[in-house]
């Protein structure tokens, strides 16, 4: 695919060292110019999370392990999933698996230890999530994608590891539940990528060193100062009442007709008891007053 | 058995358009009352969506998904997504009208997928199964994210069964050799048919039934203990139909 390869920014490919190019179809891991090994970085830090987020559920061997590589590579086997362009970078370059097995032994092991480092897990994770968003976006941009599914891929990459660590451990993905700005940063970062590469032509390793920074400040910032997502809030009534709703008119006063005295129309009645059923099919002699009834019973 | 080649997909643009629409209005509206975050609300209204697509595109292995190369879809779930999250009121006054374009759109979720699978010269079981896939993954997505048992797989509303008897008629019609326009046009009829009589009758799927166990009781122990057991199991269903409808 040569247009893919033209688009690589040739200023940049002397820093790229550990690209693979597998096949010509495949994404390029590239243009950073950040080095090779921070991918693998972010992919570990991811893992170790995941990990120790396991470990502390009290999860098995394989289940620290599989949470670990979930967590860590989910992400970027989203994004090649999507893009669909041959087999993964995770698979075909065989130290993303080892350094999901790494972590996995120390989230294993040390998980007490993460919990007490988090400080670092927590900057750790905010440079890895501004990493990943760029590096989505960026597979996105190099095959022609529109802008948009860019920053789609971009945050997917970044959060989709989190999405399937929770499925995988039975909770609701807590992404998407209102708390903390971790998926809300990997999409300012992905849009930021998206909108530097494409509509201001800056070389992609700028962009990708400018988007870490970003993502880092924000995520930092959210964690400090307690930033939270908020649930969905209904605007329906305001704006109805603001902009839509027709004023409503004084009502309009109700004539009351004078009161009036019934006046007899008819000198015709019917006996009091006219409608009791009980008197009704009886014979003629025994109708009427209570004390011909009385009589009868009494005798 | 020659395998008839659908090479022209015939499948009105429009209708995809407004199927795509109302899964992600009705998307946006589920995550909202579930109190989920600008980002969550977003996510769910697009896979409701574009779900049982994205299923469909990577199990075909045809290339990037089509609402990643069609801008379009994701702009559509961005104005649902917006559209729940802030007029979840309004959303809410036009739920009588979802209701009435899922049941009518109901076949052509399916259609989607079989006609599809059919275009890339697949066999029918595989075009049947892509186009249950494409009917009900979405949902099944939108269920997982939120943390939930997919409606999919509970025992409740006829909705994936449909899916599979419209699969089954579609795929069937087109290699009787109908017009693949016919096929499509009596697939959709026949789905939304079988959905509003299911709506109406308040039809329900049915849960396992222990046929062997039932035997085995009528066999050893006489009739009134058999008849005891059933009951006990129709308690069970009855329950569990509760429990489900309660959700």
């Amino acid at each position: 695919m040569g247009s893919l390869l033209s688009t690589v920014d040739t200023s940049l490919t002397h820093a790229v060292s550990t690209t693979h190019v597998h096949m010509a179809t495949t994404i390029e891991v590239l243009p950073t110019s950040l080095p090779g090994w921070t991918q693998l970085a972010a992919v570990g830090v991811g893992a170790i999370s995941g990990a120790a987020f396991a470990a502390r559920r009290g999860f098995d061997v394989v289940g620290v392990l599989v949470l670990s590589v979930a967590t860590g590579l989910g992400g970027l086997l989203l994004r090649d999933t999507l893009l669909q362009r041959g087999t993964s970078i995770v698979l075909t370059d065989g130290r993303y698996l080892i350094i999901a097995a790494i972590a996995a032994v120390i989230g294993f092991f040390f998980a007490g230890l993460v919990d007490r480092l988090e400080p670092v897990v927590v900057v750790l994770d905010a440079l890895a999530l501004g990493f990943l968003a760029a590096a989505g976006a960026n597979a996105a941009l190099a095959i022609q994608l529109p802008p948009s599914a860019a920053v789609f891929i971009g945050a997917a990459t970044a959060a989709g590891g989190l999405v399937l660590r929770d499925l995988l451990a039975g909770v609701a993905p807590g992404i998407m539940r209102p708390g903390v700005l971790i998926a809300a940063a990997a999409f300012i970062g992905a849009l930021v990528f998206t909108v530097l590469v494409v509509y201001t032509g800056m070389a992609r390793g700028q962009a990708q060193v400018i988007v870490v920074l970003v993502v880092f400040a924000i995520r930092v910032l959210a964690v400090r100062l307690q930033w939270r997502t908020r649930p969905a809030r209904d605007l329906t009534d305001r704006i109805w009442d603001r902009w839509i709703k027709i004023p409503k008119r004084n009502p309009l006063p109700i004539e009351i007709a004078p009161e009036t005295t019934p006046t007899a129309v008819s000198t015709f009645s019917l006996p009091p008891d006219w409608d009791d059923t009980s008197t009704f099919l009886r014979p003629p002699g025994l109708r009427s007053n209570g004390e011909a009834e009385e009589g009868r019973d009494k005798r | 058995m020659s395998t008839p080649v659908v090479d022209v997909i015939a499948f009105p643009a429009f209708i995809t358009i407004t199927t795509v629409t109302f899964g992600g209005l009705s998307g946006a509206l589920h995550a909202t009352k579930r109190g989920l975050d600008p980002i969550g609300v977003f996510t769910i209204s697009l896979l409701c969506a574009v779900g049982g697509g994205i299923i469909r595109d990577v199990l075909l292995q045809s290339g990037v998904p089509t609402f990643l190369v069609n801008p379009q879809f994701l702009g559509l779930a961005a104005v649902a997504a917006v559209t729940g999250f802030f007029l979840a009121g309004l959303v809410k006054l036009v739920v009588p009208l979802i209701t009435v374009v899922d049941t009518l759109l109901i076949g052509s979720w399916v259609l989607l997928g079989a006609e599809r699978a059919l275009a890339y010269h697949l066999g029918s079981s595989a075009a049947i199964l892509l186009g249950v896939i494409t009917a009900t993954g979405g949902g099944l997505i939108r269920d997982l994210l939120c943390g939930e048992v997919p409606a999919m797989v509970k025992p409740g509303e006829w909705y994936g069964l449909i899916t599979i008897i419209a699969a089954l008629f579609f795929v069937g019609l087109v290699r009787l050799g109908l017009p693949i326009g016919v096929a499509e046009a009596s697939t959709m009829v026949m789905a939304a048919v079988l959905r509003i009589a299911a709506m109406r009758g308040n039809w329900h799927t049915p849960t396992a039934y222990d046929l062997w166990g039932d035997l085995e009781s009528r066999m050893t122990a006489g009739v009134e203990q058999s008849i005891r057991k059933r009951d006990e199991t129709l308690k069970q269903n009855e329950q569990v139909l509760n429990d489900a409808s309660r959700d």
